[in-house]
Formats: C-alpha cells, sequence, structure tokens
C-alpha cells in the first residue's frame, strides 16, 4: 500500500521508491531492497504497476515504476479497508 | 483474470529465465548507483558512500534469491532441479535403478494384468445405453433348453416372456433372448462361394430397442419383424460383417441363405456390441424369435411354440424408481401362480412353492465365465497383490539403504543449510521417477502378459469378445499403484535418512563399529520371506488340485481319439433321413486306413453336456426317485468301443436296436447302484416321470461309469439311448426333445497314431458323402480334454508364476540386505580376522544373520499358509487343508533360495583381507 501510495503521485525508481518511504515517514519504515524488490515483481505481475527503462536525472538508466489503473483501484480499496482497520482498533483501544 | 497474469508472468519469466535475471542485475545495479550518489550528495566521499549503500543494501545475490522466490515460478524451478537431480542420481547408479524399476515393473505388471482380465470380465459396462438401468429376470447359466423346475430361475420359455412383456411388469421395455447359441450355415444368395459357419442368436423383435443400440449400417431389429407372417431377417455383428465380408455395405439388404433358408440382412449392429453374454465365440447373428420354426419345423417342432422347455433370457430396462427387490417378489409369486396354471400338476404343490425368480443387474452382461471363476479371480488378485507387496517391500529396503549409504552426504547438506522438507522433496521426487518408469514398464509387461492369459484362458475358442489393451480405469489403476508406492515407500525412508544427528554422522560412520542394517530393513525381509512362503504353499495346493483333476479316472480313453462336431439340422437332413445316413457315415469312416473305430453320439464326454431329465422306475413308487437327476445320450452302435469306456455286463447298443424292435437302454454303473443297489439291472424296466411311460426302456447293459462333465462336479447318472428308437409322448416339449436329439452332434474316432492327422481325412469323407456336411469343429480328444481344465490350468499356472517372482523377489531381497550388511561391516570383518577369526567363523556369523530373518519369516509363513489351505481347501479338488509334503516342499525352496541369496556375500565377507579392511578411509 506504501509503494502504492508513493507510486501514485508520480513514477520513480526503486531507491526513490524506499527513499520516499523513509523521508515521508520520517525514517520510521526503511525498506530493505530486498523486500522491495519482491514487491515490485509481486505487484506487477498482479498487474499493479508498470515498468519502463527510462533514463534519470542524471542521465542513467533506471526502471521507472508506475501505477495503472488496476493498481489505482487497489490503492482505493486498501486505503479504505486499512481506514476502517485504523478505527476499529482506535475504538478497542479508547473501549 | 488476475490469475492469469499471474500465471503468464510466472512462465515468461521462467522461459527468459536468463532475461528476468539480467534486468533485476540492472535494476539493481542502478538501484545501488542511486543510493551511492545520493550519499555522494550528501556530502560522503566515492569510497565512503559506496561502501555505505553496499552496507545498507546487504548481499546482492541474497536480494535477487528473495525476489524470485516471490513468484510461484521458482517452485516449478526446484521441482524440475528436483527432478533433473534424480534423473542424474537414477543414471549414476544403473544397478540400482534397473533392479527397482525392474522389480516394480513386475509388481505392477502383475496386478494389471490380473486388474485388466477382472476388470474386463467382471466390471466392464456392456457397450450399450444406460446399462446400470438393465435387469436381468433370473440369474444363473443354465442354458440351452431347461425342461425341470429350476427352483431359482434363469431361463423361460417362450409362453412366459409373452406373459411377462404384456403384463405390467415393472419393465419399461423387456427383451428375451435364446440361450444357446447355435451355428448356421451362411451363404449370399447366388453365390457359390463356400459356406461361412456363423453363431446365431435368437432375439425378440424389441431386444435392440431394450438395449438402446443404433445401427452401424442398415437398420436393427424392430418389433414388427417378430411376427409369424413377418418376412425373414436377420442383422450381423460388426464384427462378422467386416471378418467374413470385408465390411462390404452391398451386404446390407440383400438375401443371406441361413441354412438354406432366405433371410434379407437388414442391417448391422454397432461395432462393439458382441451380445449381452460374455462368452468364447459370441453370436454374431440376431435372428427374430418368430423365425425360430422356419429353422428346427413347424409347428411343435419348434422350441418356440411347445410349452415346458425353458430356452429364454429374459432382461429388461427397469422404470425409474422402481426398486428391483419389490419386483423381485412380484415375480416370484407371479411364476408360481403361472407354473399352476401350466397344469404342472404332476410336479408336487410344495416344490412348486419353491420357486422364484432373482432379479439381477446385467449392466456387465451375463457370464459364466464370471460365475466359474470367481474364486480363481480373486485367488489371483490376492496373489498379484501379494507379489506387489513383497516388490514394495524390496523397492524400500533399496531405498533405505540407499538413503543410510548417503548419510554423511544428507547430514553436509543440512549442514550447509538445505531445510529438511526440501531434501526429503527430493529423495521423494527420486522415487516417484522410479515408480512412474516402473509403473510403464509394469504396463507393458501387463498387456502382454494379459494377453497371453486369455489366450490359455479361451484356450481352443477362434475369437475372445474380451479386449487385452488396457482401458482408462486401468491404466489409472496402474498410475496410481505406481506413484502410491513411490511414495509410501519413497517417504519412510527419507524421513529416516534425515532424521540424523548432524555431528554423528558427518564424523563418519565407519567408526562405529557393529553397525548393523536397521530394524525396518530386517522387518521387511522377514516380511517378504514369509509372503513367499505362503504364496509358495497356496500354489502348491492350487498345482496339486490340477493334477488332482488331471489324473482322475475319465472312464473312457482319450489317447488315440478324435473328436469332431458337426450339425446335420444346419446341414438340411429331416430326422426321417438320419438313421440310414449314419449307418453309411459310419460305414465309410470305419473304412479309412488306420481307423480302428467310428462312431456318432449327441453328447460326447468333456464335451457337450448334458439333457437333465427326471426318470420313474418301472414298479416303484419312492417319491424320491423323482428327484433324482439324470442324464440322457444318445449313441450309434460300437460307440463304447470307441470311446474306450468298458462294457461291464450285457450288451452294448447295436444295429439290431431298430425302430421296430423292443426299447432298450445301456445305463452306467452309477444308473445301476443308485435305483438297484445290490440287485442285477439287467432286464429291468424305466421310463421318463411321466405317466404311463415307467417301462419305455429295457435296460440291456451297464458301463463304467465316465466323466461326462468337469470331475470337480457332480456326477449324475446316466443312461444310453441307440439314435433309431423313439417314444411317442402326448406332451409337446417331450415330442420335441425326442425329435431333436435324434441329431448325433459328435462323431468319434478310434485312430492308429497321431489323431490330428485324420482331421483332413475325415473331412474328405463327409463331403464324398454330402458336400453340405462341414465340421464345426475337430480336435484331438486330449486337446479336449485338457481344454476342460483351462481355468484351472490358467489359475494354476499363474499362482506359480507369481510364487516364482515372489521367491526370486524375496531372494534378490535378501541378497540385497546381506550384501548390504557386509559391505557395512567390512571394517569390523577386517578386524575380527585380523584378531584370528577364521574364513568358516565369517561364513557362519553372515549366515547366521540371513537365516534368522528367513526363519523368523517362515514362522510367520507356515501358519498363514495353512489357514490359507485350510480357506482354499473347499474349491480345490481333492486337496486336504494341510499337505504336508507341498509345505514341506515350499519351504525347502524357500530355504535353499535363500541359502543361494545368502551364500554369496558371506563368501565375499569370509574373503576380506583384514589389512584392506582397516585401511578403508
Amino acid at each position: 500500500m506504501l509503494i502504492l501510495k508513493t507510486l501514485a503521485l508520480e513514477a520513480m525508481h526503486g531507491y526513490g521508491v524506499a527513499l520516499r518511504i523513509e523521508q515521508i515517514s520520517n525514517g520510521i519504515f526503511r525498506v530493505n531492497a530486498g523486500s522491495l524488490f519482491s514487491a515490485f515483481n509481486r505487484l506487477e505481475r498482479a498487474g499493479s504497476i508498470k515498468a519502463e527503462w527510462k533514463a534519470t536525472e542524471n542521465n542513467r538508466r533506471a526502471k521507472y515504476y508506475s501505477l495503472t489503473a488496476i493498481g489505482h483501484r487497489t490503492l482505493e480499496d486498501e486505503t479504505r479497508q486499512w481506514g476502517q482497520k485504523i478505527a476499529a482498533i482506535a475504538r478497542i483501544l479508547e473501549a | 483474470m488476475k490469475l492469469l497474469r499471474v500465471v503468464f508472468g510466472g512462465i515468461r519469466s521462467l522461459w527468459r529465465k536468463d532475461q528476468h535475471d539480467q534486468e533485476l542485475d540492472e535494476e539493481l545495479r542502478s538501484y545501488l548507483e542511486a543510493s551511492t550518489q545520493d550519499k555522494m550528495r550528501r556530502g560522503m566521499g566515492y569510497a565512503e558512500a559506496m561502501r555505505a549503500a553496499r552496507l545498507e543494501m546487504g548481499s546482492m545475490t541474497a536480494i535477487k534469491q528473495e525476489v524470485r522466490a516471490s513468484g510461484w515460478e521458482s517452485a516449478v524451478d526446484s521441482l524440475w532441479q528436483d527432478l533433473r537431480y534424480g534423473v542424474r542420481q537414477l543414471l549414476g547408479s544403473p544397478g540400482f535403478s534397473a533392479v527397482a524399476i525392474l522389480t516394480l515393473a513386475l509388481g505392477i505388471g502383475a496386478n494389471t494384468a490380473i486388474f485388466t482380465l477382472v476388470h474386463a470380465v467382471m466390471l466392464k459396462p456392456l457397450p450399450v445405453s444406460n446399462p446400470e438401468q438393465l435387469y436381468r429376470v433370473g440369474d444363473g447359466d443354465l442354458c440351452c433348453e431347461w425342461g425341470a423346475l429350476q427352483e431359482s430361475w434363469g431361463i423361460f420359455e417362450y409362453a412366459y416372456y409373452k406373459h411377462l412383456r404384456d403384463t405390467d411388469s415393472g419393465f419399461e421395455e423387456i427383451a428375451a433372448f435364446s440361450g444357446n447359441t447355435p451355428s448356421f450355415n451362411v451363404r449370399r444368395a447366388g453365390s457359390v462361394e463356400a459356406a461361412q459357419t456363423i453363431n446365431g442368436e435368437y432375439v425378440s423383435g424389441n431386444y435392440f430397442q431394450t438395449f438402446g443400440l443404433h445401427a452401424s449400417g442398415g437398420r436393427l431389429l424392430r418389433t414388427e419383424d417378430d411376427q409369424p407372417e413377418a418376412p425373414a431377417v436377420a442383422v450381423m455383428s460388426h464384427r462378422a460383417w467386416r471378418q467374413h465380408y470385408a465390411a462390404d455395405p452391398t451386404i446390407i439388404g440383400s438375401t443371406l441363405l441361413l441354412n438354406d433358408v432366405p433371410v434379407t440382412l437388414v442391417g448391422i449392429a454397432p461395432a462393439e456390441y458382441e451380445g449381452a453374454r460374455l462368452t468364447s465365440d459370441p453370436p454374431a447373428l440376431w435372428i427374430p424369435l418368430h423365425q425360430q420354426p422356419m429353422f428346427s419345423g413347424q409347428g411343435t417342432k419348434s422350441i418356440l411354440h411347445s410349452s415346458g422347455m425353458a430356452w429364454l433370457y429374459v432382461v429388461g430396462r427397469l422404470r425409474p424408481g422402481v426398486r428391483p427387490e419389490l419386483i423381485q417378489s412380484r415375480l416370484s409369486g407371479d411364476l408360481q401362480q403361472w407354473l399352476r396354471a401350466e397344469g404342472r400338476q404332476e410336479d408336487a404343490q410344495h416344490q412348486i412353492a419353491h420357486q422364484h425368480i432373482q432379479v439381477t443387474p446385467v449392466g456387465t452382461g451375463i457370464s459364466s465365465f464370471r460365475s466359474n471363476s470367481r474364486l480363481g479371480m480373486y485367488l489371483l488378485s490376492a496373489a498379484s497383490l501379494l507379489v506387489l507387496l513383497i516388490a514394495c517391500a524390496n523397492l524400500a529396503n533399496l531405498l533405505i539403504a540407499r538413503s543410510a549409504a548417503r548419510k554423511q552426504q544428507t547430514a553436509l547438506r543440512l549442514s550447509l543449510g538445505a531445510t529438511r522438507a526440501r531434501l526429503i522433496r527430493t529423495v521423494l521426487t527420486e522415487s516417484v521417477l522410479l515408480s512412474v518408469i516402473g509403473g510403464a514398464a509394469g504396463l507393458l509387461l501387463a498387456y502382454m502378459g494379459t494377453k497371453g492369459i486369455l489366450l490359455l484362458a479361451f484356450r481352443g475358442a477362434s475369437y475372445v469378445p474380451i479386449d487385452a489393451t488396457p482401458s482408462l480405469p486401468v491404466l489409472g489403476f496402474a498410475l496410481l499403484l505406481s506413484i502410491l508406492t513411490g511414495v509410501l515407500f519413497g517417504v519412510a525412508p527419507a524421513w529416516i535418512g534425515t532424521k540424523t544427528r548432524l555431528s554423528k554422522s558427518l564424523r563418519g560412520s565407519s567408526r562405529s563399529a557393529t553397525t548393523q542394517s536397521s530394524v525396518p530393513q530386517r522387518t521387511l525381509v522377514i516380511l517378504q520371506a514369509a509372503l513367499s512362503v505362503v504364496l509358495l504353499a497356496v500354489a502348491g495346493l492350487v498345482v496339486q488340485s490340477l493334477r488332482n483333476l488331471e489324473d482322475v479316472s475319465l472312464g473312457f480313453e482319450p489317447e488315440g481319439r478324435l473328436l469332431a462336431t458337426i450339425n446335420f439340422k444346419a446341414a438340411g437332413y429331416k430326422p426321417e433321413q438320419l438313421p440310414q445316413l449314419y449307418g453309411q457315415l459310419q460305414e465309410r469312416l470305419g473304412s479309412i486306413p488306420g481307423v480302428r473305430g467310428a462312431s456318432l453320439s449327441l453328447n460326447s464326454p468333456q464335451h457337450l453336456c448334458c439333457i437333465n431329465l427326471n426318470v420313474s422306475i418301472d414298479g416303484r413308487a419312492e417319491p424320491w426317485i423323482e428327484d433324482v437327476n439324470v442324464v440322457f445320450n444318445r449313441v450309434s452302435p460300437r460307440y463304447f468301443e470307441t470311446m474306450g469306456t468298458p462294457l461291464l455286463r450285457g450288451r452294448a447298443i447295436t444295429e439290431r436296436d431298430t425302430t421296430s424292435s423292443r426299447r432298450v437302454a445301456v445305463v452306467d454303473e452309477a444308473f445301476a447302484r443308485k435305483f438297484f443297489p445290490g440287485e442285477d439291472a439287467i432286464g429291468r424296466h424305466f421310463g421318463l416321470s411321466l405317466p404311463g411311460h415307467a417301462k419305455d426302456y429295457e435296460i440291456v447293459g451297464v458301463v463304467k461309469d465316465a466323466k461326462y462333465r468337469n470331475p470337480a462336479s457332480a456326477q449324475s447318472p446316466m443312461y444310453f439311448l441307440p439314435f433309431t428308437q423313439t417314444v411317442d409322448y402326448e406332451q409337446d416339449g417331450y415330442r420335441r426333445l425326442e425329435t431333436g436329439t435324434l441329431y448325433a452332434y459328435t462323431i468319434q474316432m478310434h485312430v492308429a497314431g497321431v489323431p490330428e492327422r485324420y482331421q483332413s481325412v475325415l473331412r474328405d469323407a463327409l463331403v464324398s458323402i454330402d458336400p453340405n456336411l462341414a465340421l464345426i469343429n475337430v480336435q484331438s480328444y486330449r486337446e479336449q480334454v485338457a481344454v476342460q481344465y483351462n481355468q484351472e490350468r490358467l489359475i494354476a499356472r499363474l499362482t506359480s508364476l507369481f510364487s516364482l517372482l515372489a521367491l526370486l523377489l524375496a531372494s534378490v531381497g535378501l541378497y540385497g540386505l546381506t550384501a548390504y550388511d557386509v559391505a557395512r561391516r567390512t571394517r569390523e570383518i577386517g578386524i575380527r580376522v585380523a584378531l584370528g577369526a577364521n574364513r568358516s567363523y565369517v561364513l557362519r556369523m553372515v549366515l547366521r544373520g540371513a537365516f534368522l530373518q528367513v526363519c523368523i519369516g517362515l514362522c510367520i509363513g507356515v501358519p498363514l499358509a495353512i489357514l490359507c489351505g485350510g480357506l482354499l481347501s473347499q474349491q480345490l479338488y481333492e486337496v486336504g487343508r494341510f499337505d504336508p509334503l507341498v509345505l514341506s516342499s515350499a519351504v525347502s525352496v524357500l530355504l535353499l533360495c535363500a541359502m543361494i541369496a545368502a551364500i554369496l556375500p558371506a563368501r565375499r565377507a569370509a574373503s576380506i583381507a583384514p589389512v584392506d579392511a582397516l585401511r578403508m578411509e
């Protein structure tokens, strides 16, 4: 979900995604490369993201991942479910 | 959709594995680079940034592994690896693989062959629509013509069938077909070709409709065809059409001459259909019931219109929702009522109350082979299963030995981080691979085996309607069996193999002094020995039974005799012409050089049998007399002489017994003993048990008992009549019986030299009298008798074969285990020899170990064998439940084989040089 959210804004390459997640979460989530690429592989299989080789800002080749229509839908679904879960947990904790 | 993408993605990455890998490599590199640059931007030096990035990222290979494992294809990939590894392993030890595959092939082959047979004979449905709805009215395999009460009825007369058809019997459609398959001389009208002999079957007009069959050419029979005035038609089987007429389509609708009666062939039956009965030489012509009089004579000469003679099987399609048990009781009541109404008053009323009908499912066809050979089938199935069990034990032993040999390797792998599951999977893949190959080989073996078995089972038949090709269920059975054995006997050794203490295994197994083979291995060998001795003993009993059967005194002499089957009725003779023809024939045949005697008869021992009747003895009213089943036969002069049946008293039937002389009969010893115990039978009178017929025949001679039927079945008293004399009965059925039995069906010749050499002379002699006289079958009497024991011989041979197989496998197993033991104990033996043990001590030590297992096996096996013998003895012929000779020979054969299997490795052990043994490792 986090990867999808990150990619929802713009197409990015692997390191970019890792960096963005780390930055936004203020360093709480550090994604290691193994999990990241496994996740990419899984998401690509599921059709949520698609990849293409592009030149980076400093003219290197890198694989850029972007969200597909399915990915957008999945993101919406998962965000909603996550919200519900959080709310439920919060209610339990408050009770 | 999503699933599809996952699948395709996986396949793509499997397919282009290298490309996928490369891309991942490049991506990871670019990640590393981006990370490095990011760090440099934050002020690190290149080298430092690089190091930090590397550190952060971790091992590139590990990441790649992780990514790869995230898809399903990795499982396939590792399976593929396992498979390749398995094949390499198998190829690496060809000796082991060959033994294992051969063992499995034998076990599975034996089982598949037997299952094919069981399936074909017992389980395979008829090729008709919805066979499960078909039920037969009645059971048993009475055939041909039956005049007496049957108790459990299986065969009916036409009038009763008509009664069933026209009353509401719970059947949607109910058909009848004749119990026997008369042979016809078939020729195309207007052609001069030689007549073909084709078996036919009389069927009711709705026969094909009831079975739900459709013609493969032309049309099948309809209800309109089965009417008294309907034009004569017939339907031919697809096989006969192909075989005799090369599938010529112009024959459909043309006129055929059946026994010189013109009949229109209206169609060809579906290709698979060979009649509702499983017999050798099945019917190939189906003729409406109402045409029967055309071939047998009109009016009461025909069985169709005569009452009291049962000759039809009745099969119906049950109405949906109707329970067969309900119909059964209703039909039984109906039958009793009908019998009473038919005026069978001469049969006591209490007997009629015992008459009943069973409604039996008939979806797999009616088979006398099935009911006769049920025991044999069970026996063979059990034997083949035992063989498989022994084969599996061998395989398991081989695998255990191998996994033990690989212990160090396994330990190494485990310590390098391989998971136990993965290791078990590797071994499992290997054993499944083995078992699949073994199964395939077994299937091939089974195919050839089944063909051989069928050849043996139906020896003397020109065609058998049972297919030897393994069908789909059989293939499934074999596959399941082989995979099951593979998994079952592969997992256990793998489990044991991976349950090792790493440090101990790595240190080297040869250090430990007396590592012996494991308990499971010993248990398996004990089991093998026990099972083989059981099989050997059972096979011994079955063979003994067969020998008893073959040694039985037949009461006639099969050596130097020729037996021919002929159909004078089909050749167009009228009863009045027969006496003259017989005389002429006997004279002609007797004059052939080398022929010592020739005769004719209605039935012949071990061939066609029998017409069963009840008699009454003149002047005696004891009720038991009427209940005795008596068999009757008609014979020509010089019959007993030709057959070699000794005449004990009085005279035989001669030419002087003519139509005008007094009616005479010759009886056998059993007849005389039964009805005239302690008296002289000569000169006494008897007749059929009909009012006023008690003194029709005068007994003029007594002959020795001859075995007309299978010696194992009960023999009935017999009497013999001349062909020339008949009794005038009032009842239709008996009148027909009298004229019908005037036709002789067999010719016997006593010849000098090899009987088979006279076949062509016999044919020539017949043709010289009348070109229409074709022999249906001719063979030596020795062969005819041998054919009677087909099933017994088949079962005896197969059980012997299986027991030898079991013995072989058990010996191989024992050899393997002993050899393995010796190999493992090389060091120990070396030390013993170095310390002064001599050769004979080592030899004895190894032999003792091997024989201990065999002896324990015997202790289990012998009581088991006696138990099996007890179960079987009732079914076998004159074999006791405990035959010490058979049992002791089984035990000694096993001991001998064990000796051979153990002595080879023992000798090797004895020849171990201590220096070599100690220098090992």
